[in-house]
């Protein structure tokens, strides 16, 4: 005697195992992207980590930003619709994406090596292919900014910065499009060739 | 044959690799490697700026327009290094040495002191390195300004001492815009 054959499963029942796990990988998405806003990119974490382990003491962290991609993609298109004076416009369209953190030491250790930093970052964004292109040391005050080995086109810059003053540490990074600056410049010192050869202000 | 491209493949990329990174290790010629220098202490300024190719290229093609002397000079430089360290008792007598060595091995390497000034307490040497006749192929500035500061720069490229301080201007690098008034002011 035959076994009983097994109907497939309806086609309702399939939808009912893709729709409730489509959600559940929506919402994870949704999570992640509004916890990205709140972590910083790879090399800007190695910037902050490598600075609080060679400095040493305890940091809290005031606050960490992370505006990527996308949402500067949302900002330009809206910004689109709206008149603004060309060097908002340009500014707005320079920026890529761009990232903060403020940390704050609350408790320093007994010895603490400032001259002994530089080298311990630029060891750690080395490994990163980054390199620094500014180091200064004042005081207490400690600036150092970083920009990717490779060669860069100016629609693909990138720039790390760490600025760390007495208790108070920042570091930022950004990356932009910097031709819509360019075209600005340009214009502006073609304009005021045009002025000075008038000899008075350009009144459209 | 498949194994055979994929270890062909495999190969190129290593030696690519590898040449990339010989690339990489061998200075430039008119470079000038100074050494590490490490911040003063608590008390005291250090300034280190590091400006490669891609970013002199990019001021180039900003002030193009505005200044095409500039930008030409700018199109010339493969690398701009200055190094501020500001003296204190601790590290005074090893930056002169260091200083004094800087000098000697650039001498002994051919580079050409062009300038040499000694005034006001302010020792400022600058050498040229030349490809035959017409080629620069790089200049070095080494500075002790009084008991204050230590300098070192290294520009690679085709410039003139008296570029200087245009280069210093134009790049936003105050010590290169003093040593570039200093020379003028040395010349007259």
């Amino acid at each position: 005697m035959n076994p009983p054959e097994q109907s497939p499963p309806a086609r309702w029942v399939r939808a009912g195992y893709l729709v409730p796990l489509g959600l559940v990988l929506a919402a994870g998405y949704c999570v992640h992207g509004v916890a990205g806003y709140f972590r910083l990119s790879s090399e800007t974490a190695t910037l902050r980590q490598s600075l609080m382990d060679s400095a040493g003491g305890t940091w809290d962290k005031t606050i960490a930003v992370n505006i990527g991609g996308l949402t500067m993609g949302l900002v330009r298109l809206g910004a689109r619709l709206f008149p603004l004076d060309p060097e908002p416009r340009a500014a707005l369209e320079t920026v890529r994406g761009a990232e903060v953190g403020v940390y704050k030491l609350q408790s320093a250790p007994l010895c603490m090596d400032r001259a002994s930093v530089f080298a311990t970052v630029d060891k750690a964004m080395a490994g990163r292919g980054w390199q620094r292109v500014v180091g200064v040391c004042k005081d207490q005050e400690l600036v150092g900014v970083y920009i990717p080995r490779k060669p860069m086109a100016p629609r693909r810059m990138r720039a790390c910065l760490m600025v760390w003053h007495d208790c108070d540490l920042v570091v930022a990074s950004a990356r932009g499009n910097l031709e819509p600056l360019m075209a600005l410049a340009a214009e502006r010192l073609d304009l005021s060739r045009v002025q000075r050869r008038l000899g008075g202000p350009w009144s459209p | 044959m498949k194994r055979t491209m994929l270890v062909v493949a495999f190969g190129m990329a290593m030696l690519a690799a590898v040449a990339v990174s010989a690339r990489a290790e061998n200075p430039l010629p008119g470079q000038v490697d100074f050494g590490t220098f490490s911040p003063p202490g608590s008390k005291g300024e250090y300034v280190e700026i590091n400006v490669p190719a891609n970013l002199i290229a990019l001021v180039a093609r900003f002030v193009e327009k505005q200044d095409p002397e500039a930008a030409q000079l700018l199109n010339r430089l493969q690398l701009v290094h200055v190094s501020v360290i500001g003296l204190n008792d601790e590290n005074r007598a090893d930056l002169e040495k260091r200083a004094q060595k800087v000098r000697k091995d650039l001498e002994g390497k051919g580079w050409e002191r062009i300038v040499k000034v000694l005034k006001q307490e302010q020792d400022v040497g600058i050498y040229l390195k030349t490809h035959g006749k017409d080629t620069v192929q790089g200049l070095a500035v080494v500075v002790l300004d009084g008991k204050q500061q230590a300098i070192f720069v290294n520009i690679v490229g085709d410039i003139k001492p008296e570029q200087l301080a245009l280069l210093g201007d134009r790049l936003h690098i105050e010590p290169l815009k003093k040593i570039g008034q200093m020379t003028e002011k040395a010349e007259q």
